[in-house]
C-alpha cells in the first residue's frame, strides 16, 4: 500500500452526484474474482479440480481490498468458517477504512487503537514489526506514524478477525489522514462500492432505465432480474458506454456463428440505428477494445470474454 | 447500536433532536462560547471548553447533541482546515441518509 494520498480532493468531487458512481470499477473486478459467474463457458470454473482445494472464488477474494464503513465490518456475516466474512454477498479479503482514533493502548507486541467513524466502533490491532524484511537497513523497526494521536483521523488497511465473539481488525498499515478530503472521499467510495455489489454497476441500469439518474437506482431493485439478461453482456462494458454501443455489443455477442464478424450495415439494420450512429457506437466499442475489425474495416466482431 | 453519530447538515437537524450527530461546516462567527457554522444553512454551536473551533473560515466537524432549538452542544470537534471541498461533505451527508444501511441504524 503506497503512502501517497489518493488525491482525495479530485476523486471526491468528481463523483459528487453518486449517481455516476461507477467511476473506475470496471468489469474486470467481478469477472476476475468469480470466474465469470454468468458469463458461461470460459474461465477456470471447471469444477473437476474443486474437491479438497479451496474454491477459486475464495482465494481470489482474499486478494481484494474493499473500502468499508465500520458498521459494515460489524454487520458483516461470518458463515462459520474461520475468519471468512461476507459483505453484500461477497467474500471479504482486505478492508480499508477511515475513522477517528478514540483510544490508544500499547501492549508488549502490539498497539490497539479504538476507532470510530460515526457508523460504529471497532478495535484495530497493529502488531509490532519483528520480521527482518520489515526493518530498515539499520535493523530498526519503523515507528508508528507520529500523527496517530487521540481524536485524529486515520486510514487503516487490514483484515477482519474474530475470536470469542469479539470482532476486531488486524492492520498492517495505519497512517494519519492529513487532508480532510480523504474522509469524504472514503465514505463516497465505500458507498459506491456497496452499491456496486448490492445493486450492480450503474450503467447496466442506465441502458434500460434511460433518463432519470436517480431513478436508475430507485427502480433498480425490481429490475434485478430483468437486467440480468442484457446485463450479463453489458456488465463487461466499461461504465460510460453509450446505450447504442451497448445494444450493438449485445447483438454482436449473440452471434456466435460467424468468426468474420458482422458487416456494419447489418449491424445498423439489426440495431435499428442510423448508419451514422452505428459508426459512432462501433468506434466507441473499438476504442474500448471490446470489439475488433475482421477482414476489413467494415466487419466487426466482439471479443469473446 | 452503540455510538453512532450520523452525519447531518442544518436542514436535517429537526429529524435528530436529542440525538448525537456529526455536523461539518465552515466557521462563520465565534462569540464567547458560542460559534456559528454554515452547513447548508447556519447552525449555532455551544462550544465545549476544550473546543478546537478557533479559526473563522476553517471547516470543522462537530460531534454533539442536537438541542430542542436545533442548536448543538459540542462534545468534541475536529478542525479540518480551510481547504475542504464542501460539496463532497454534503455528498457524504446525502449518501448517509440515502444509503443508511451502511451508516447508521434508525432510532
Amino acid at each position: 500500500m503506497s503512502k501517497t494520498p489518493l488525491n482525495p480532493a479530485t476523486s471526491a468531487s468528481s463523483n459528487l452526484s453518486l449517481t455516476g458512481y461507477g467511476g473506475g470499477y470496471d468489469s474486470g473486478y467481478q469477472t476476475g474474482s468469480y470466474g465469470g459467474g454468468g458469463g458461461g463457458g470460459g474461465g477456470f470454473a471447471g469444477g473437476s479440480q474443486g474437491g479438497s482445494q479451496a474454491s477459486p472464488g475464495k482465494s481470489a477474494a482474499r486478494n481484494t481490498l474493499r473500502p468499508v464503513t465500520i458498521k459494515q465490518i460489524i454487520d458483516a456475516q461470518a458463515p462459520g468458517e474461520d475468519n471468512v466474512f461476507i459483505i453484500d454477498n461477497h467474500d471479504i479479503g482486505h478492508i480499508s477504512f477511515v475513522a477517528q482514533i478514540r483510544n490508544i493502548a500499547e501492549q508488549e507486541t502490539s498497539t490497539t487503537f479504538k476507532m470510530e467513524d460515526g457508523t460504529g466502533t471497532i478495535e484495530v490491532k497493529k502488531f509490532r514489526e519483528t520480521k527482518q524484511s520489515d526493518m530498515d537497513e539499520d535493523g530498526v523497526t519503523p515507528a508508528l506514524d507520529p500523527g496517530l494521536t487521540q481524536n485524529a483521523y486515520a486510514r487503516v488497511v487490514g483484515t477482519i478477525r474474530q475470536f470469542g465473539g469479539k470482532r476486531n481488525v488486524n492492520t498492517h498499515n495505519i497512517r494519519a489522514v492529513t487532508d480532510a478530503n480523504e474522509i469524504q472521499c472514503h465514505f463516497l467510495e465505500a458507498t459506491a462500492v456497496h452499491l456496486h455489489f448490492s445493486r450492480g454497476p450503474p450503467d447496466a441500469q442506465g441502458a434500460k432505465g434511460a433518463g432519470g439518474q436517480q431513478a436508475g437506482y430507485a427502480q433498480d431493485t425490481d429490475m434485478g432480474g430483468a437486467a440480468g439478461n442484457a446485463g450479463n453482456a453489458a456488465n463487461l462494458l466499461p461504465p460510460g458506454t453509450s446505450p447504442n454501443a451497448r445494444k450493438i455489443y449485445g447483438i454482436l455477442k449473440n452471434r456466435h456463428d460467424s468468426s468474420e464478424g458482422m458487416h456494419i450495415s447489418m449491424i445498423a439494420q439489426h440495431a435499428k440505428v442510423s448508419m451514422a450512429e452505428t459508426y459512432k457506437a462501433v468506434d466507441e466499442l473499438l476504442t474500448n477494445g471490446v470489439c475488433f475489425t475482421t477482414m476489413d474495416d467494415e466487419h466487426i466482431a466482439c471479443m469473446d470474454f | 447500536m452503540t455510538e453512532q453519530t450520523p452525519r447531518v447538515n442544518a436542514g436535517l437537524l429537526s429529524s435528530f433532536t436529542a440525538q448525537t450527530v456529526r455536523i461539518t461546516g465552515k466557521v462563520v462567527q465565534i462569540r464567547g462560547n458560542t460559534a456559528t457554522i454554515d452547513s447548508q444553512g447556519t447552525v449555532v454551536v455551544q462550544l465545549d471548553s476544550e473546543t478546537t473551533v478557533k479559526t473563522i473560515g476553517n471547516v470543522v466537524e462537530i460531534i454533539g447533541k442536537v438541542n430542542a432549538d436545533h442548536s448543538i452542544k459540542e462534545f468534541v470537534s475536529a478542525d479540518f482546515g480551510p481547504n475542504v471541498d464542501l460539496a463532497a461533505v454534503d455528498a457524504v451527508v446525502q449518501a448517509t441518509h440515502a444509503f443508511r444501511e451502511i451508516f447508521y441504524d434508525p432510532k
